[in-house]
Parts: C-alpha cells; sequence; structure tokens
C-alpha cells in the first residue's frame, strides 16, 4: 500500500503551486498593480482556504476516496463518469497550459533554437515516467529538491536584495484596493485552486484528515514565497516589471556580483525546470487516477504513456504562444477552475449530505 | 548469436519493464485507444495548421470569460489586457 507523509504531501501540494507560480505570477500581478503587489500575492491564500474547505467535506464524507470515485459513489456510474470526463478535460488543458508555458520559457531562456514541441516532449517522457513510477516516487523527489532549493534560492534572492529600491512601493498601499484584487485573482483563482489536485491523491495518503490543514500549511508557504518574489522583482525592476513576460527571469540576470558571479540564470532555469517536470507529473498522477476511475480499470501502469501523449499534443496544439497561454490564464482560468475545482465538488458533497439525511429519516421512523 | 539490439533490448525492458505499460482488459484497451487516437489527432491538426474559428479556446472563452471578469469585479478590468 503506498502512503504519502504530511511532509511529502505538503512539498508536493507546494511545487505544484510554485512551478509556474514562480514563472508566470509575478508578471500578472505587476500587470495590475506594483505599489500592493507584495498583497496581492497573499491572493493564493484565497484559493488554498477554498481547498481546504471543499478537501474538509471531501474527507469527511468519502474517507479514502478520490474525487472522482466520489462523483461515481455519489451521481452513479454513468453521471458519475460524465463527471469524470469533465475532470479529465481539465486535468489535461491545466496539463497543457503547463507544458505550454515551461516549452515557451525555456525556449525563451536558454534554448531559443530548439523547437518548443521538443522541449516540451523532453519534459513530458521524463514527468511520464515519474507518474509510471508512481505517487511515491515522485513525492520522494520532491523531497529530494528540497536541499537544493534550500540553498539556492535564498542565495539568489540575498544578491538580488542588493539591488532593491523600495521607492516602487510607495506610498504603501498607494493603489486603489480594486487593483490589488485584479492582481489577486490570478493567485487566487487560477493558482490557489491547483491544490485541489490533492482530492485525487486521497487514497495514497497516509493521513487524509489532516489534509485540509497540510492545504492551508502549504498555501501560507507558497503564498509568504510568492509575496517574499514579487516585492524582491518589483523593488529590484520597477516599473518595467510590467511589460515584462518573465520578470523574475531579469531579476536574476540583473545580479552581479564581482567579476566573476553573473549570469545565474541558468541556475534559476534549472530550477524552475526541475519544478515543473515535479508539476507536470503531479498532474499526470491526477489524471492518471481519474483515467482509472472513468475505465474501470484496476491497474494504472499502462495509463501514463497515452495520458503524456495527448496532454503534450494538446500543449502544442492549443497554445500557439505565449500570449495565447497569459490570455487564457488571466480571462478564463479563475472561473473555468472555481467551476471544476470549487463549485461542481462543493455540489457532489451537498448531494451526498441528502443523500444520508434521506437514508436516516426512514430509519428513525422505523425505531419510532 | 544474440544480437545487438536484443542485448540493449533486453537490458531496457528489464530496466523499465515494458509488459506493465500495455493494457490487460478491453475496457482499458478501449480508453488506451480514445486517449492515443485522440492525442495523434491533436498532434496532425497541431501540424498542419489546422485550427477551426470555433476551438476549444474559444469555447471555454465563450463559457467562462464572463465568470472570470465577474470575479475581477467588472467587464472592463479583461479589456484593457
Amino acid at each position: 500500500m503506498v502512503q504519502v507523509s504530511r511532509y511529502q504531501l505538503i512539498l508536493m501540494l507546494i511545487w505544484t503551486v510554485l512551478g509556474t507560480g514562480i514563472v508566470t505570477m509575478p508578471g500578472t500581478i505587476a500587470q495590475f498593480t506594483l505599489r500592493d503587489a507584495w498583497v496581492a500575492a497573499f491572493g493564493l491564500l484565497l484559493g488554498a482556504v477554498m481547498c481546504s474547505l471543499v478537501s474538509l467535506a471531501h474527507v469527511r464524507l468519502f474517507p479514502g476516496r478520490s474525487l472522482t470515485q466520489a462523483a461515481i459513489d455519489v451521481l452513479g456510474p454513468v453521471l458519475g463518469r460524465m463527471f469524470g470526463i469533465w475532470y479529465l478535460a481539465y486535468g489535461f488543458i491545466t496539463m497543457a497550459t503547463i507544458g505550454r508555458e515551461m516549452s515557451a520559457f525555456i525556449g525563451i531562456s536558454v534554448l531559443p533554437n530548439t523547437p518548443d514541441f521538443l522541449l516540451s516532449a523532453i519534459a513530458f517522457a521524463v514527468s511520464m515516467y515519474l507518474a509510471y513510477l508512481g505517487i511515491e516516487v515522485v513525492a520522494r523527489v520532491n523531497e529530494f529538491i528540497v536541499p537544493l532549493a534550500a540553498v539556492v534560492s535564498p542565495v539568489l534572492f540575498l544578491l538580488a536584495a542588493r539591488l532593491f529600491d523600495a521607492s516602487p512601493f510607495q506610498p504603501l498601499l498607494g493603489d486603489p484596493a480594486g487593483a490589488a484584487w485584479h492582481a489577486a485573482v490570478v493567485p487566487a483563482f487560477a493558482y490557489g485552486l491547483e491544490f485541489s489536485i490533492a482530492l485525487q491523491w486521497v487514497p495514497a495518503l497516509r493521513s487524509p484528515r489532516t489534509l485540509p490543514w497540510d492545504i492551508l500549511i502549504a498555501g501560507a508557504i507558497s503564498a509568504f514565497v510568492l509575496s517574499a518574489l514579487v516585492t524582491l522583482t518589483v523593488g529590484v525592476l520597477g516599473d518595467p516589471a510590467r511589460y515584462l513576460n518573465y520578470p523574475v527571469l531579469e531579476l536574476v540576470r540583473a545580479i552581479r556580483q564581482g567579476k566573476f558571479v553573473e549570469r545565474l540564470d541558468t541556475l534559476y532555469v534549472m530550477g524552475v525546470a526541475i519544478t515543473l517536470v515535479l508539476k507536470l507529473a503531479a498532474l499526470q498522477l491526477a489524471v492518471g487516477e481519474a483515467v482509472k476511475d472513468v475505465s474501470r480499470s484496476p491497474e494504472r501502469t499502462w495509463i501514463p504513456i497515452p495520458v503524456a501523449l495527448l496532454g503534450w499534443s494538446l500543449s502544442n496544439y492549443l497554445f500557439r504562444n505565449v500570449f495565447d497561454v497569459t490570455n487564457f490564464i488571466l480571462r478564463d482560468v479563475p472561473g473555468y477552475f472555481l467551476l471544476t475545482v470549487v463549485l461542481l465538488p462543493g455540489a457532489l458533497y451537498a448531494l451526498r449530505t441528502a443523500q444520508m439525511v434521506r437514508t436516516k429519516r426512514p430509519r428513525r421512523l422505523q425505531n419510532t | 548469436m544474440t544480437s545487438v539490439w536484443a542485448v540493449l533490448w533486453a537490458v531496457l525492458a528489464a530496466l523499465v519493464d515494458f509488459r506493465r505499460w500495455v493494457p490487460g482488459s478491453w475496457r482499458e484497451w478501449l480508453a488506451w485507444f480514445l486517449l492515443t487516437s485522440l492525442a495523434i489527432g491533436v498532434a496532425i491538426a497541431a501540424d498542419l495548421h489546422w485550427w477551426p474559428k470555433l476551438g476549444p479556446l474559444h469555447l471555454l472563452d465563450l463559457a467562462f470569460s464572463g465568470p472570470s471578469a465577474w470575479l475581477y469585479g467588472g467587464q472592463g478590468v479583461l479589456q484593457e489586457e
């Protein structure tokens, strides 16, 4: 029986959200506000709280069951599988978005002459093999990169902090509250709601009942890291942060120490590539669980190849360039994710509660 | 005499155990076939630059740009982008 510890789960959730979060979120936040950017990053917490509430209902009503299994339990085999297919569509579209973000980022930053589809093919192949090895291996790889991140990230932060200028934040909270909210929508509803992916991992968790707390802890850590990163980015780059696709990359490129320490962006790109592959693997695990439930299969080892293949094809087909990806995240993802991972599961839990109440009533009547 | 390719294949198969990648039941084969054929179809469409006017992203945009704009607090915010 595969079991993932709480520590591993929290790490998996952090890397899942920050994997693309550190690439995309500072740019999308800076488009709306600079002065309040550090506050907007805490929008991630809002998404974490929503996912935590959803998971609280899930682990109480469906202990040890994944979201797609719960849907089949509540709605029956036909409607439940239709929900499963909806969830699969959500999983594949999210996977395609991440794959395209990754290929575009690596193509622009370090491999400009390599075709994007080749870069994403390598990433999908690696993540497919991770998903094939199972959730425990993915969790261990997440643990493995923590020391690297714990050493490299603070060094990059501290080196960049020398260039920090507080003037872009003055006056403090000077932008209208509406601007901060607009900037917080993407962290809250596009990235914060990705914590709900853990509902698909419930059968593999060592202590599923603590899932709501674990999501909150992961959300708080991710929000703090993101806020620090956004603050540093805006403080170092200033107003140009508004117009950059990858402001954090430019932040790292700006680091120069003496004559020899420069171009540390290679380190940053390597770190981002690792976290993005882990994010893809985590998502493939969740989608694989859904495929397993929808196809009524007892095995999951045959699933990674077709899942990775479709994810890769879609990433090349759906998004022709970075603009398409950013536009999709800004315009559609907040509403799409809110419906798929909060409102629909919420409706499922309400239905389950109603079913439980209905089955309890006749028993009480019989007893009287 | 065993060929080099056979040896390499045996090493690779022992490392990964390809038999486990293959679906077992007809349901698994059906799901595998559906996902794989969809993937190949999408890859061909991308290669031929065949993007219909009402593609999947347009449909998602039609369905969810309104609710997303509501989350932002108004239509104008997204139109400025």
